[in-house]
């Protein structure tokens, strides 16, 4: 049969796969002999994660700790936000606050901004930039202060959001679930879901992704799930 | 660049037309005998009700024709017309030049047209601001070479996950091809390389991205500026001779093969009209895979669902590769349904000529002419439909949404990759993984 | 006016004028071109592949050949027969062979004039059908110009008149005078005007198998 776990053969003779281990648990019928295995296992794993080349890359690397923010422009992202403020003050660590405006044509250098679509000049980026830190600036006052940056790019949001975390070696990525694509139809709390941004970023993030959802949210999506929505 | 007023500089569009006003202009100008063959051709004149003012023959003999007729001396409200059919009008797919009695390249005098108008300071905004991404970066997209060296290990890294020891091998002389690719490539589609690497590890080919001249898109033939059109197309030819490759690859792209290999020469000054390097289309090369087995398909994983194929008016019909994407199709689909007309006579999807890099001001005439495309798809009930082609694949997807199909749109890559047979050696083993990171 | 006087002169003097212009017209305008060509249209000579050519021109000569054609086989027919008999039916009338004969000395072989009779009723009925179809498809009557409509109706006189001269229908001096003039104005206009495409047609169409054959491996019908 296959580990449920790493897919590795386990041969007939064998109780437990001998590549992940399998189980923490101990089962009560277990010998002590395959116990003692298992964790002897378990423990070379834990071993080899700690010393997999990426993370000595990034520990060598890593003089300062970074934390990316990514911002939708909308409040709703401020729950991702007080997260991602805590763990850079926690961490004495530079928050980038990051938004990715979208292009809509991938072809051509349009985006869409707050006042419609518009091309990608540089006015627009400043205009975008000045009034992130604006607004995020606003609600550190009178706090103690993380290191901030902010960051604007255009393109397509999980693309540029992994792009950017690879080049500047960032730490954690902070964000929300999912955004608002089209103003008109607002945040619809009775049908949450993670968006295909979220989705992307955590897949293929170079580094771990928090993502921080609103508390109303949370509870319409333990509702959901309780009412059967997966599968 | 549009909205200001234009100071119209009459010598100038004097050079440009005594320039091309030689023998084939001469002629065409003269002996086209109005006989509208040529409209029925236009996607544009379809679409639009037949409306006669779209016909190839009245947007040349308006434009072109008038010109020459009035020696250039004409005035700003002409010119922005000349504007509006040179651009707005049409895509210069040539579809037309096949319906003509006399074979007259239509197509060719919209180009000059283009090169009038913008040498005028005329041309749609969106293709304007490509010109100087190209002259400062070398692509249309302001993609530094950090960002595509950074993209490639990004893509090589995840391609690892699928396929064991891929690389996106970047300068290295040598080799046999040198991939060229659409910026676009690197800033909103980075899985086209690393699919790309994919195929390129399996089929055990020697290849390699350049840092310079890499981007084989050129928005600024298809915007009227030759000149820096030919040093775009040059510094690609120029990078394939300095790395000593034996041919310049050039990606699922249309236009990238117009501008590479017919009309790049022209266009960088080399008199014989033929490129430095030879020039193969993806279609051909991945074609080659799949015939000489270097590319095997699984049978169990063939797509079953219903499948067309769009024939991209610059690799079907103006560079004759119909039947390689056919065969490759064929290949990989058990349900393959052509679309009707096809081959090198299919109609433009109505994104060619700089249609899409155009953006918004454009997009609801180039959701109009489409009709004629998406009623082609509807037609054939297809779920998926191909293009090796990166501007037929962003109009496709937005027809798909204008007109409610359905459909499902993919690169030739993409289903190669989905139907490929990894062999044995390169599948990636799992207990490595741990160990090399 | 006298009608036996300018009949004489048109006949003599007039088909030498007549003849001559379309010669060295043409001649003279092919040579120009030439001349312009050999620095203004390098794609020509670049890819020239004669084989690619000639498909290219002998398509297009067939009747239903191309898609093209296919797609208005009507006028494609009418096209076809237009030219056909236009081209040739002007050497094989008994009528002309005699005048030949009285001229030169020599004359063609020709067809018996029933045939003769039922080209040119063809001939006038493909003519009518192209000038229907001009005025008919929206199309092509707003591409067309009013010269487009005096060149169809100037190479159709010729025909026109010959038939009604040959039946003796109408004023006979009349009708054959009107039968020399057109005749010899198509001639002189012939180089100068669209017409040219009866040669130009040869360059164009080898021009675009060129362009699309040899250099691009692609069809051109």
């Amino acid at each position: 049969m296959n580990c449920p776990i790493c897919n590795n053969t386990i041969n007939e003779n064998e109780t437990f796969c001998r590549k992940c281990a399998w189980s923490i648990l101990r089962a009560d019928n277990e010998p002590e002999q395959d116990y003692e295995e298992r964790f002897k296992i378990a423990k070379k794993n834990w071993e080899r994660l700690i010393a997999c080349e990426c993370e000595a890359r990034y520990r060598h690397l890593h003089k300062e700790h970074k934390i990316l923010f990514c911002t939708d422009l909308y409040a709703s992202s401020d729950y991702a936000f007080k997260a991602a403020v805590d763990l850079a003050r926690e961490c004495d660590a530079e928050l980038i606050i990051y938004h990715v405006l979208e292009s809509r044509h991938r072809y051509s250098g349009q985006i869409i901004t707050a006042d419609g679509e518009t091309w990608a000049s540089k006015e627009v980026f400043d205009k975008l930039r000045t009034s992130l830190q604006k607004y995020y600036s606003a609600k550190l006052e009178n706090q103690p202060a993380p290191k901030m940056r902010v960051e604007a790019r255009s393109g397509i949001p999980w693309i540029e959001i992994v792009r950017m975390a690879r080049k500047e070696k960032v730490d954690m990525i902070v964000m929300g679930p999912y955004s608002i694509r089209d103003p008109k139809n607002g945040f619809d709390l009775e049908k949450p879901r993670l968006g295909e941004t979220a989705k992307q970023v955590s897949l293929r993030a170079p580094c771990p992704v928090a993502i921080v959802t609103s508390p109303d949210q949370r509870l319409s999506l333990e509702q959901q799930t309780s009412a059967g929505e997966e599968k | 660049m549009t909205e200001n007023n234009i100071k119209i500089d009459i010598s100038k569009i004097r050079e440009i037309l005594d320039k091309n006003n030689g023998a084939r202009i001469r002629s065409w100008l003269s002996i086209c005998s109005r006989c509208g063959l040529c409209a029925e051709a236009c996607f544009f004149f379809l679409a639009n009700d037949k409306n006669p003012k779209y016909a190839p023959a009245y947007k040349f003999q308006r434009t072109l024709g008038t010109l020459y007729k009035k020696k250039g001396k004409v005035d700003e409200a002409f010119l922005r017309e000349c504007h509006d059919i040179a651009w707005g009008e049409c895509t210069l797919c040539k579809r037309c030049s096949l319906y003509c009695p006399f074979g007259i390249d239509i197509a060719a005098m919209i180009a000059i047209v283009r090169s009038i108008c913008f040498s005028q300071g005329l041309i749609p905004e969106g293709l304007a601001r490509t010109l100087p991404n190209y002259e400062q970066f070398g692509n249309q997209m302001a993609v530094t070479v950090e960002d595509l060296v950074e993209t490639c290990e990004w893509m090589a890294e995840e391609a690892r996950d699928e396929i064991k020891n891929v690389t996106i091998p970047i300068d290295t002389s040598g080799a046999k091809y040198m991939y060229t690719i659409n910026p676009r490539e690197v800033m909103f589609y980075p899985q086209d390389l690393a699919m790309a690497a994919q195929i390129f590890t399996v089929a055990e080919e020697s290849w390699t991205i350049p840092t310079t001249g890499w981007d084989c898109t050129n928005l600024a033939m298809y915007a009227g500026n030759k000149e820096l059109a030919g040093k775009v197309v040059d510094a690609m030819y120029k990078k394939a001779l300095e790395l000593e490759v034996e041919a310049i690859l050039i990606t699922e792209c249309g236009h990238a093969m117009r501008s590479a290999a017919y009309e790049g020469p022209y266009l960088a000054n080399y008199r014989n009209g033929k490129p430095p390097v030879p020039i193969v289309h993806s279609v051909q090369l991945f074609y080659e895979y799949i015939r000489d087995g270097r590319i095997k398909i699984d049978p169990s994983k063939k797509i079953d669902l219903p499948v067309t194929y769009q024939d991209p008016c610059n690799v079907s019909r103006n560079a004759g590769l119909w039947e390689q994407g056919r065969e490759i199709v064929r290949a990989i689909c058990n349900d393959f349904r052509d679309m009707s007309p096809n081959r090198d006579h299919n109609h433009c999807c109505g994104g060619g000529g700089g249609f899409i890099p155009m953006g918004g001001p454009y997009r609801k005439r180039r959701m109009r002419s489409g009709r004629i495309k998406a009623e082609q798809i509807r037609a054939t009930e297809a779920k998926i439909v191909i293009s090796p082609c990166h501007n037929c694949y962003d109009q496709l997807n937005d027809l798909n949404k204008e007109y409610d199909l359905g459909v499902r749109v993919v690169s030739l890559k993409e289903l190669i990759i989905e139907t490929m047979v990894v062999p044995e050696h390169l599948k990636p083993n799992p207990e490595s993984q741990n160990e090399e990171g | 006016m006298n009608w036996d006087y300018a009949y004489d002169v048109l006949l003599s003097r007039g088909t030498w004028i007549a003849f001559s212009v379309f010669i060295l017209g043409l001649l003279v305008r092919c040579v120009f071109l030439f001349g312009i060509s050999l620095e203004r249209d390098r794609p020509f000579y670049n890819h020239m592949d004669w084989t690619w050519g000639i498909k290219s021109i002998i398509r297009w000569l067939i009747p239903l050949g191309t898609k093209g054609w296919r797609q208005q086989p009507l006028f494609s027919l009418a096209v076809f027969l237009f030219h056909a008999i236009f081209l040739v039916l002007p050497f094989l009338l008994s009528a002309h062979n005699v005048l030949l004969q009285n001229a030169w000395g020599f004359s063609l072989p020709s067809i018996s004039d029933s045939t003769a009779d039922l080209l040119t009723i063809v001939f006038i009925i493909s003519a009518a059908l192209l000038m229907w179809r001009r005025i008919a498809r929206p199309e092509v009557r707003f591409l067309s110009t009013w010269w487009d409509y005096t060149l169809l109706i100037l190479s159709s006189l010729p025909f026109i008149t010959g038939l009604l001269a040959y039946h003796q229908i109408g004023p006979y001096k009349v009708i054959i005078v009107l039968h020399l003039l057109s005749a010899e104005l198509l001639l002189i206009l012939l180089p100068f005007s669209k017409l040219a495409h009866m040669i130009l047609y040869l360059f164009t169409r080898s021009f675009i198998g060129f362009e699309m054959g040899a250099r691009r491996g692609a069809r051109c019908w």
